[in-house]
């Protein structure tokens, strides 16, 4: 099961709207950020945490999720609202699959992630 | 420097977290050279991270917390500052190592300065000089080890 965790910390979306509803949430300037949170959290509890964002902010994330939540092995669960209705938002909703993918291989036991 | 916070500042007891760059490898050789356990956090990569990793570290200890940052991973991440000012954990303690420049690269120039007014109000900036050692090492433990170790720290 994803994001059943008791910390939650990321940079909301429209789309994460009911996601959030009736959480406690810890808001962040950047995604990247709240990836660093979340590793901290992990560091100071050893207990996991999700992180939310968009799709676009992923893109903001996938540095720390590269350098420090994989290499270092720190559970973290990622939840990603993607959407595609506005020009700015297309590339990253029709790539964001493949970049995972590319990233976790054929995956990382540490690293749990839903995009919807 | 970095001595002088190990002789002075941080106790055994508290939780040191550190951006990448020269200042991590600093403290690495350090802790080896005294003989200290060595349970810090090196942040290696993910440049500017350290930031919120160590607000997330202290929101959920007793323990203090330290976090020394270069001037410019505390540029890269200035944003998580203003998330640290908004839940004001009181055992952070942010120690910015401000040499003007990125020195780990080869000492090209930082815009730290503009930066500087506003961090000094909450934080404590340090201004050492641009030359640190040409010899220094990397840590050689494993990451997996850094987070058993601090882990293991935190949670003593």
């Amino acid at each position: 099961m994803i994001a059943q965790t008791d910390f939650f910390v990321g940079v909301p979306d429209s789309k994460l709207k009911d996601f959030l509803k009736d959480k406690k949430y810890l808001v962040v300037a950047d995604e990247g950020e709240a990836v660093g949170v979340a590793a901290g959290y992990y560091l100071a509890t050893g207990k996991k945490a999700t992180v939310f964002m968009s799709a676009d902010g992923f893109c903001n994330a996938l540095n720390p999720i590269t350098s420090l939540l994989i290499p270092y092995k720190i559970p973290c669960d990622l939840v990603i609202s993607k959407r595609d209705d506005e020009p700015q938002h297309k590339v990253i909703h029709d790539s964001i699959h493949q970049i995972i993918k590319a990233v976790v291989g054929d995956g990382i036991s540490t690293l749990n992630y839903l995009i919807f | 420097m970095i001595e002088d916070l190990l002789n002075t500042t941080i106790k055994k007891e508290d939780l040191v977290i550190a951006s990448l760059g020269k200042l991590g490898r600093e403290l690495f050789e350090l802790r080896k050279k005294r003989g200290e356990p060595n349970n810090d956090f090196y942040c290696m990569g993910a440049m500017g991270c350290a930031i919120g990793l160590a607000l997330g570290v202290a929101l959920n200890t007793d323990k203090r917390v330290f976090l020394l940052l270069g001037d410019g991973a505390a540029l890269m991440h200035l944003g998580s500052f203003t998330t640290i000012l908004a839940n004001a954990p009181r055992n952070l303690f942010t120690i910015i190592l401000n040499n003007d420049s990125y020195e780990s690269t080869g000492g090209q120039p930082t815009n730290f300065r503009f930066a500087k007014d506003w961090l000094q109000q909450f934080t404590t900036i340090i201004d050492v000089s641009g030359e640190s050692r040409k010899d220094l090492g990397r840590p050689d433990i494993t990451p997996e080890q850094m987070v058993e170790n601090f882990n293991e720290h935190s949670l003593s």
